[in-house]
């Protein structure tokens, strides 16, 4: 299977060939096995899963995990470097937006439902936990139009199941699909909208990338691939949706319907709230024949949609820091989104800048990549911050409570962290929280002494040599 | 194997029961609030069949009497229900 992946089954294909996918036929149900299983692979960095014996949907296979782990991110992207953040970003830097092609004809229009024959309940869309009233759709990529300048945003949303050909779309003003949603409600027109379920992993990168206004995700499709997106229109509206994915459904967002919407489990990893959201009406349903369908069961970290954050994070936010601050090294997301991140800058450019370490957290939570961030740890460039033992290494021997501490009140945060002590005026508003930053570096005097010293390690020739002849002494 | 659009399996029939639940709970909320508001519910059809102070209270009460999948799990939460847009 050769780059660049094409469709899901290209996928699928080319993660079986590298022994990273398990087909699973033994039984599973929708009320939780899927989510069980995918915890589990999740957990232990295992394979992705592909199932097909899914109890009561007969000839349907249910896939998850695809993106859950680093190797697989890499892979889907055909990247070869440890710092991906930084190639991702120089990357995009480098390229102009590609524009998808549009086709006549494309697998998922091999089965085509219309008005009355469209029913959700026959998708075996999972549950997630245990106190759901009604499934979500959870690897849903929701694609909408600006109704004045035709630019598409897509990106992934939840949406719960609540009839045969209902659904509710999480549509929060101060993201783009809420901006798009609020000029379509000027012009007093219910919002079309597409739901992809099931696509090429570059797909699934590409609509998460925090792209700026009226630039269309789509077109990162592109600039990682160095090919053109086949994408094929709609049945019932303008929308141009990936011509080879596994399912669409095409509708329309109520502008005046809410239901209410909840109990979902969020990536923090408890379950939100209720809250009255729009209906969306499905006018079509179209899919290949054997169609696929793609769950991303979020909850408790870890998760495949907690690992897929965790690299678009550390991309816009490095990618964003480097421009204000050319001394951060590198950016990774320690826990749950970015609620947690570390920051690594230059151990130079700190010791001859007294302050840096301070400013660079504070830039990191002024930025619109950090907008989420709650805890910013900063360390030294010699630690590695995917490495959670290195983190926990500089946190415990390079930072002091009473002084390399600094908590920022009042700050913008994400209403979704159930320690925000403002929790419960939950969606209007994006969060309110405070914001500490831990400045886990070596110090310049007078507190120097003891780093001075060295850190104790084998001499580097050694460990270079027993690296490179590792199998010789009977280690893995 | 084929994926079947016609008939309804007995999993899928569970899934519209579900639904209908919880559209039953929607149209109710506001007395099934002033009833069990901070309160955890197990809902099966258009009723409520026990409460209690947290889930596993809820399932003790009906323990094995229906299936999970037909059955809302879930609390009620009180004042007004938030609307982002």
């Amino acid at each position: 299977m050769s780059y660049p992946f094409r469709s899901l089954r290209d996928w699928l294909s080319f993660l079986k060939e590298k022994g990273d996918l398990a087909e699973n036929r033994e039984k599973i149900t929708v009320g939780g096995d899927a989510f069980a299983l995918s915890r589990r692979t999740a957990t232990i960095d295992g394979p992705a899963l592909l199932h097909s014996n899914i109890d009561g949907y007969p000839g349907w296979r249910v896939y998850t995990d695809g993106l859950g782990a680093r190797r697989r991110q890499l892979w889907a992207l055909n990247i070869e470097t440890s710092k991906p953040s930084e190639f991702i970003a120089q990357k995009i830097a480098e390229s102009k937006p590609v524009k998808p092609e549009a086709v006549d004809s494309g697998p998922v229009k091999e089965i085509r439902l219309l008005g009355d024959d469209v029913d959700l309940t026959k998708l075996p869309v999972m549950f997630t936990g245990e106190y759901q009233t009604t499934p979500h759709l959870t690897a849903g990529i929701s694609y909408v139009q600006d109704p004045n300048t035709g630019w598409t945003n897509a990106g992934i949303r939840r949406f719960q199941v609540m009839g045969k050909n209902l659904l509710t779309d999480l549509v929060l003003p101060y993201q783009q699909e809420g901006v798009i949603f609020s000029r379509w409600k000027e012009k007093k027109k219910s919002m079309p909208i597409a739901i992809v379920i099931g696509a090429d992993p570059v797909v699934y990168v590409a609509c998460n990338m925090p792209a700026p206004e009226q630039f269309d995700e789509m077109d990162y499709w592109g600039i990682f691939t160095g090919e053109r997106l086949k994408v094929i229109k709609c049945e019932t509206n303008d929308i141009m949706v990936p011509a080879t994915a596994e399912i669409i459904l095409e509708g329309e967002v109520d502008l005046e319907k809410r239901m209410f919407e909840g109990p979902f489990p969020e990536m923090p990893g408890y379950y939100s709230g209720f809250r009255m959201c729009p209906a969306v009406r499905i006018n079509a349903m179209t899919m290949r024949q054997d169609a696929i369908y793609q769950d991303m069961p979020m909850g408790k970290p870890p998760s495949e949609g907690h690992s897929l954050a965790a690299l678009l994070f550390e991309v816009e936010l490095y990618r964003q820091l480097k421009a204000l601050i050319p001394a951060v090294v590198d950016v990774g997301i320690v826990s749950t989104q970015s609620l947690t991140t570390a920051i690594s800058i230059s151990k130079q450019a700190k010791l001859s800048t007294p302050g840096l370490d301070k400013r660079v957290g504070i830039a990191a939570k002024s930025i619109r990549a950090g907008a989420m961030i709650k805890n910013i740890i900063i360390v030294d460039d010699d630690i590695d911050v995917h490495n959670i033992h290195e983190i926990l290494w500089a946190f415990s021997v390079r930072f002091q409570p009473a002084k390399d501490i600094t908590i920022l009140e009042d700050m913008p945060g994400i209403f979704l962290d159930p320690s925000e002590p403002w929790v419960g005026h939950g969606g209007k508003y994006s969060g309110h929280t405070s914001v500490g930053l831990y400045m886990c570096t070596e110090k310049p005097a007078p507190y120097d002494e003891g780093f001075k010293r060295g850190v104790a390690l084998p001499r580097k020739d050694i460990l270079e040599r027993i690296g490179e002849n590792w199998a010789k002494y009977g280690l893995r | 194997m084929m994926i079947h659009f016609k008939s309804s399996t007995p999993v899928q029939e569970n899934l519209l029961k579900r639904i209908k639940s919880r559209n039953w709970l929607e149209s109710n909320l506001k007395e099934i609030q002033e009833k069990y508001a901070e309160k955890w519910i197990a809902i099966v059809g258009e009723k409520v069949i026990a409460d209690g102070n947290n889930p596993d209270e809820v399932k003790q009460k009906i323990s094995g009497k229906f299936l999970a999948a037909e059955m809302i799990l879930i609390r009620i939460p009180t004042g007004a229900i938030s609307q982002p847009v």
